[in-house]
């Protein structure tokens, strides 16, 4: 028996410690992005794969790059990966994705059919940053060869991380995000843009890094808009912050009022702003309102105005409600007028807190929305005015007051 | 005479009940609990409770009852020689079920979660030779097990609890009891069938075998309450992160959840290691279920020495594995037959078979009040 004991330890030993998957490092082509465009009835998978020789986090001219691009087509995304297979002498593997990038026109004809691959695949974690290209193909955007961080798939997801911390117009739209929204009540998706600024030839290549100005960029715009699983249009820089606030999902952005006649500004940072955004049936109609309060640095103020008086900063802080209603109203109206699409939310609020009243009016929710009347109420406090108490007076000018 | 290793504890008692409670909704129950219960998914380890009561005293009550025997000897002495045997065989056959179902789950979440290429029938071997193991060496070291697995646990939920919280959205809870109350009511009863089965192993121990038998009934209720209550924060950080639409989608909701966690930027994708707890839950019904069917063996066959006590064990654990193999070829084999066949046809047969039990001790007790009851 205890030969047997024996026997069965040593065979477990050599079968477990083993690792029965194990896979080495050096045999695996590790993906950082991949890009999916749709053409006539094909899939046009692109996937960046780092170039694992690449020891260096610099480029100098003439050089390797540090990913390489490879594309291929195929009916489904999997039938176009395994075709990828025959040029990479690598097995690809999914697990450590930066980013999911979707061509404009692919959006646009729907995402449902194959979003399916991303969620079915074990090794693929969902909570990478999915976005959309704006005018461009997802396999355009993959080829352009990022400053600073030399690994474009990496370089744009910690583009999208920044701004998602930094700056309100935009918001880090997650697959998870992305898939929730487009299987929400009451409410479509939202998903991050990204466009490609000056696109030419020199981008893919490392001509493009050789400049201190680079010609070819990525730049994040305001995000797309979504009707269920389709892309329908993209708001402007102000709707996307306007629909950042409504969504909760400033952390700290900048807002810029004018001060006076003369197109002078004043600007503020402001920290997560509190948003209440409620809908409820009035006179059997919906009817939003949304309560913005927001605690505001000054930060700049180019107008002439004494800010070591309480009823300047109260002047000030009136500037800044004035500005904040502005923007949401611009979003408001993109989203009921331009886009037709309840990408804030309006109708979620009801099927939350109403649900017997969303019933009634669940499916003719989307010809709704375009109609449903609002109130917006901004609070502004402005808790700091910087180092300085008044504005720095312009060259020759004295202040008069 | 009952040697050192068939005794134990209140305590290890209590969390022998804690840990089984938890062993069939971890993995496959929640999905089907969040499929029928839907947004309200988290209500029910708050509702179940107040039913679980009726069971948990129908057990006690039962193992109250003649203090030295074990279930098979109770169900002989109270239904006789060829019916005894008959319900014992039934509720083996039942139990069995519940191993199979419980090895099934844990090795298909391994496979489907962390070892994608390994084979069904090696990772089964593995699971079960090692329950196996610790049914050999006998009560006491199951208990002691599960006690480890329930410090981990307890570990492993804490940091899931305090890192997952800032994600906590209460808005993903509403609408709450969209369809009013009742269906949620009867969504927690059919919970009980996942909560339930692998807790009803626990009437195999003998009362004397429980070392502290004045208090383990508290011990035991407060024990299956807790899983119970337990299992709100899973329900409940699933629907309110992962949020329903979600939850729906994926077919370990929780495990996609444990994605999110990221402790001060250095730790990430943790989210096998603390995953683990699902499997330490499935592996206390392993054990328990083997040691059940195991001992049933035993005593049918009357089987005493040790070298066939132990062939027996490993002949009963491969049979289970290759009769999951066969049982189940696909998860949603397994899903729909715990869905719409395992709550409503099979799961009450064992609850009428405690439920005869409990009459037939209650009018025996009637007809002569010395019977051996404490």
């Amino acid at each position: 028996m205890k030969k047997f004991k024996w026997l069965f330890i040593i065979i477990i030993l050599l079968l477990v410690s083993g690792c029965w998957q194990y896979r080495e490092l050096n045999d695996l082509a590790i993906v950082s992005a991949i890009g999916v465009d749709k053409i006539d009835t094909e899939y046009l998978v692109t996937v960046q794969v780092i170039n694992t020789r690449k020891q260096s986090h610099t480029i100098q001219a003439g050089e390797e790059t540090t990913v390489t691009i490879y594309e291929a087509k195929g009916k489904s995304i999997q039938e176009a990966l395994n075709m990828i297979s025959l040029e990479c002498p690598k097995e690809l593997y999914l697990g450590h994705i930066d980013i999911v990038v979707i061509g404009e026109e692919t959006a646009r004809t729907g995402i449902k059919d194959y979003i399916d691959f991303f969620l079915r695949d074990r090794e693929v974690r969902k909570i990478y940053p999915f976005v959309f290209a704006k005018g461009a193909m997802a396999t355009d955007v993959l080829k352009i060869l990022p400053p600073i961080i030399i690994l474009p798939g990496t370089n744009l997801a910690n583009m999208i991380e920044t701004a998602d911390e930094i700056n309100g117009v935009i918001s880090n739209r997650r697959f998870d995000n992305v898939l929730d929204c487009m299987y929400k009540r009451g409410r479509h998706a939202g998903v991050t843009a990204i466009e490609i600024v000056n696109q030419s030839e020199k981008g893919d290549s490392l001509d493009n890094l050789s400049e201190s100005k680079p010609k070819t960029k990525l730049m994040i715009t305001g995000p797309a808009v979504m009707r269920d699983d389709k892309l329908v249009g993209f708001l402007n820089n102000r709707e996307g912050f306007g629909y950042n606030i409504i969504r909760k999902q400033v952390k700290r952005a900048v807002i810029t009022f004018p001060c006076d006649k003369d197109n002078n500004y004043g600007s503020v940072t402001i920290d997560s702003p509190k948003v209440k955004l409620d809908t409820k049936i009035k006179n059997n109609k919906p009817f939003t309102s949304i309560k913005i309060d927001i605690a505001s640095s000054l930060t700049s103020y180019n107008c002439k105005l004494d800010l070591s008086k309480d009823k300047n900063i109260t002047k000030v802080e009136n500037m800044i409600v004035k500005e904040t209603e502005s923007i949401i109203k611009d979003v408001i109206y993109a989203a009921q007028k331009i886009h037709k699409t309840d990408v804030l939310g309006f109708g979620e609020k009801i099927y939350q807190n109403y649900y017997k009243d969303w019933e009634k009016i669940e499916k003719n929710w989307d010809e709704i929305f375009p109609t449903v009347k609002y109130e917006i109420k901004v609070n502004a406090r402005i808790n700091s005015i910087g180092s300085v108490i008044n504005p720095a007076p312009k060259g020759g000018e004295k202040n008069d007051y | 005479m009952i040697t050192k290793n068939k005794k134990i504890n209140a305590f290890q008692f209590a969390i022998l009940g804690l840990m089984l409670g938890n062993a069939l909704i971890i993995g496959f129950g929640g999905t089907i609990i969040i499929s029928l219960a839907k947004q309200d998914a988290w209500l029910i380890p708050l509702i179940a409770p107040i039913f679980a009561l009726i069971p948990i005293v129908l057990l006690i009550y039962i193992i109250n009852y003649e203090p030295d025997k074990n279930i098979f000897a109770k169900i002989q002495s109270l239904f006789g020689k060829y019916i005894g045997s008959l319900i014992n065989i039934i509720l083996t056959g039942f139990i069995a079920f519940v191993l199979i179902f419980s090895l099934w789950s844990a090795v298909f979440f391994s496979v489907a979660q962390y070892l994608s290429k390994v084979p069904y029938l090696f990772l089964a071997t593995c699971f079960i030779l090692t329950a196996i193991y610790g049914v050999t060496k006998g009560i006491e070291t199951i208990a002691r097990t599960n006690e480890i697995f329930f410090f981990i646990n307890i570990i492993l939920i804490g940091i899931i609890v305090i890192f997952l919280y800032p994600y906590i959205k209460l808005e993903h809870i509403q609408p709450i009891l969209p369809r009013g109350i009742m269906p949620i009511i009867g969504h927690s009863v059919i919970s009980l069938s996942y909560i339930f089965p692998p807790i009803l192993t626990l009437s195999i121990i003998p009362k004397n075998n429980i070392i502290d038998q004045k208090k383990y009934h508290w011990y035991l209720i407060l024990g299956v309450l807790i899983s119970i209550v337990f299992l709100f924060i899973p329900f409940f950080y699933v629907i309110s992160i992962v949020t329903i639409n979600l939850a729906e989608l994926f077919r370990y909701p929780g495990y996609h959840l444990l994605y999110k966690i990221d402790i001060a930027g250095i730790f990430t994708g943790l989210e096998n290691f603390l995953s683990l707890h699902w499997l330490f839950s499935t592996f206390s019904a392993l054990l328990m279920c083997s040691y059940f069917v195991c001992k049933y063996t035993h005593q049918t066959f009357k089987i005493k020495q040790r070298k066939y006590i132990i062939i027996t064990n490993i002949i009963i654990g491969l049979l289970a594995v290759i009769v999951s193999d066969f049982l189940f070829p696909n998860s949603i084999a397994g899903i729909e037959f715990m869905q719409y066949i395992f709550p409503y046809y099979i799961f009450p047969i064992p609850l009428i078979i405690f439920i005869i039990m409990a009459i037939l001790i209650f009018l025996k007790k009637r007809k002569n009040p010395e019977t051996n009851i404490n």
